[in-house]
């Protein structure tokens, strides 16, 4: 049991805890021309304070629709939010006015993207950017503004310098401050949640775990709950203490880090450990996953994955696969690999725990 | 820095040569627009190709890898220092030789989205490099599309298609194509997976190889990502602000590396095991601008193992173990 539980961070010991948001068959379409896309097609997973859960996927596989469907951010029009409940301290955010809604977005989930560059508007010096989100809070009365908390927000993302810094414009900071001073305006309003997504693709590699550590510590402290999106499964072996795997808008495995990485169930997962390359390894050719990412507009009426699977069996093809339980907060979605001797359906209708992550 | 390239000029005459390359491009500020510094992009970077070699150039943004690309591809004429590719002076290129070294040298981009125009089809987008250079005629160009989606996995009736209709990795096999319509001998890769998904990396870095087996081509491989540059290429140097730190066969490299910074890449290229990853500490510290790089030694800044000599002198180049060449005080 000891194993189950990652051996650094902040989930130790965190079984027992509510969770703050609870994500519950989610679904999401987007209308193109080529036919209806299910972006996302039947999520659920939870998050519980002080823990970070990792969504890696291939681009496609509907990692950052989740992340936006949380903050209630898909493009009016083209896409929408078909069916589920996102259960976020207690209520379901889906279901409350879009007024409310924007005292959610960033007062109790906050967001760090992909390239700092865009986040910030280049016109305007980095503290006039973190001042105006908390203009925001003070016209409600939560926080008096000024540039003595901005200075704090930016020392508490360990700015060197922050005094004189704060009248910097983004173009004359490296990637890594700028994507401090993102994760200083994400976390100004005292979030209980926040979602990274991608947050350090576009750094350097040296950099890249300098920002890592520091959302470690700046989580341990305050105790976030936080959802990292990445497709690097190396950056989840570092931060994560739970992964979830997605591939074609579905979670195809989720396990504790440890388990994830050690005993991978799905061949989708144990694929995609194959495919990171290890430094100080030589294969004469290395080993890839073949065939080419889902069409999500033309998806197989069975397991998405069945075509490029080296596991495949006949029934595969027809039949969506079930849920199968490998351990306390350990499930895949597969046909493949049941327990000897147990039938695929009884597998499926094992109980999920209260706080597990269900594909 | 001579004996970096005699090593490996002893084996095979190299295909590509390049000695003591230097680049500052000019800052440039008010409004006489007078110069008022320099970026020192590349600053004294030396290293040899061999014909059927990839050769791999790894470092941070800013350490000078694609401005080294870009002085092999002739984007630009290198102001100081040489490059010889096949035993001709890139500095005096004219005329046939310039179209010549064109054809010889060619390049496949990170991204292949924006590498391949969208409103041509690929067969146009193939044909367009032999047109332009006059090769073959029109039947033989026609066969040669073919031949080349084959050479790349890819069905040659979709030369019909847009570069739309494609994924990502299909795209960078088109681009791979192009690069091979007129049979080069070098081919630069500029990141040429790093846009890719991770399950697709490794289909293209394998035909890459397989390429390279059927058909004799060199590399010059350039990537941020040290593990699969470590594994696709022959031999590889480390660069940092401008200057080469390291350089050796990939094995060497990875199993016993010298300089501060190559062993400091190696901590950031996090392994996918939890247990190690995180107990792997970081570079501390910020790259430094290269308008002004640090005197002595450029990384002493961020160096874990910092001496006094190192703000005082910068380090020689030296080769420590046979091929094995390494620019650091503590050597």
């Amino acid at each position: 049991m000891a194993d189950n539980t990652p051996t650094a961070g902040p989930g130790n010991g965190l079984a027992a805890r509510e969770p703050i948001l609870s994500v519950r068959d989610l679904r999401v379409e987007f209308r193109t021309s080529r036919g209806i896309v299910r972006a996302v097609a039947g999520v659920s997973f939870d998050l519980r304070p002080g823990e970070t859960l990792g969504l890696v996927g291939e681009s496609g596989s509907g990692k950052s629709v989740t992340c936006l469907s949380l903050m209630r951010m898909i493009p009016h029009g083209a896409g929408r939010i078909a069916s589920g409940q996102v259960i976020l301290n207690g209520r379901d955010i889906l279901t409350i006015p879009d007024k409310e809604m924007r005292t959610v977005r960033g007062r109790e989930i906050g967001m760090i993207l992909q390239d700092p560059m865009t986040s910030l508007d280049p016109l305007f010096i980095v503290g006039e950017q973190v001042r105006e989100t908390l203009r925001v809070d003070e016209a409600e009365g939560k926080h008096r503004s000024g540039w003595d908390r901005v200075v704090g927000l930016l020392e508490m993302v360990r700015i060197p310098g922050a005094k004189s810094r704060v009248k910097a414009y983004p173009h004359q900071m490296s990637g890594g401050m700028r994507q401090r001073v993102v994760a200083a305006i994400a976390l100004s309003s005292e979030p209980a949640v926040l979602i990274a997504d991608e947050p350090t693709t576009a750094l350097d590699v040296t950099i890249q775990v300098q920002f890592l550590d520091l959302l470690k510590s700046i989580q341990d402290e305050r105790h976030l709950a936080m959802i990292l999106v990445t497709h690097d499964l190396s950056i989840v072996a570092r931060n994560c203490d739970r992964v979830a795997v997605m591939y074609a808008g579905r979670i195809v495995e989720t396990a504790s880090t440890v388990d994830l990485f050690e005993k991978p169930q799905h061949p989708y997962t144990r694929a995609l450990l194959q495919s990171v390359p290890r430094l100080g390894e030589f294969p004469e050719t290395l080993p890839t996953i073949e065939g080419q990412p889902p069409d999500l507009t033309n998806l197989p009426a069975g397991c998405p994955f069945q075509p490029r699977c080296p596991v495949a069996m006949e029934i595969c093809k027809d039949n969506p696969p079930p849920v199968r339980v490998h351990g306390p907060a350990h499930s895949s979605l597969c046909w493949v690999d049941a327990l000897p001797g147990e039938p695929a359906q009884a597998a499926a209708q094992v109980p999920v725990a209260a706080g597990e992550v269900r594909p | 820095m001579t004996t970096a390239e005699r090593s490996t000029a002893a084996a095979t005459e190299p295909l590509l040569e390049v000695t003591n390359l230097v680049r500052h491009y000019p800052v440039k500020s008010g409004l006489l627009q007078r110069t008022v510094a320099h970026v020192h992009a590349i600053d004294g970077v030396s290293f040899s190709i061999a014909r059927g070699e990839t050769f791999g150039l790894v470092g941070e943004s800013g350490c000078g890898k694609t401005t080294t690309a870009r002085q092999v591809l002739l984007v630009e004429r290198p102001p100081e220092g040489m490059v010889t590719f096949a035993g001709r002076d890139l500095a005096t290129l004219k005329g046939r030789e310039l179209r010549r070294h064109r054809r010889d040298v060619q390049a496949v981009f990170q991204d292949p989205y924006s590498s391949l125009n969208p409103r041509m089809r690929v067969r146009d987008i193939l044909m367009e490099p032999m047109v332009v250079h006059g090769m073959y005629d029109r039947g033989r160009r026609r066969e040669r599309v073919g031949d080349l989606l084959r050479i790349v996995g890819l069905n040659p009736h979709s030369a019909d298609l847009y570069p739309h209709q494609f994924s990502g990795g299909q795209r960078q096999r088109v681009a791979i194509a192009r690069a091979l319509a007129l049979e080069p001998k070098l081919i630069v890769l500029d990141e040429p997976v790093s846009a890719l998904d991770v399950s697709i990396r490794a289909q293209v870095l394998n035909l890459l190889r397989d390429i390279q087996k059927n058909l004799g081509i060199s590399y010059l491989l350039i990537a941020h990502d040290l593990a699969s540059v470590a594994q696709a290429s022959h031999r590889v140097a480390v660069m940092y602000l401008g200057r080469m730190v390291e350089m050796a066969p990939s094995r060497p490299l990875v199993t016993e590396p010298l300089h501060p910074y190559t062993k400091g890449l190696f901590a950031a290229a996090l392994p996918p095991d939890p247990r190690l990853a995180r107990q792997l500490p970081a570079i501390q510290g910020e790259i430094p601008s290269p308008i002004n790089p640090p005197s002595g030694c450029r990384f002493r800044t961020r160096c874990p193992a910092v001496m006094d000599i190192c703000s005082q002198a910068a380090p020689v180049w030296k080769e420590v173990k046979p091929g094995h060449f390494v620019e650091c005080h503590l050597y």
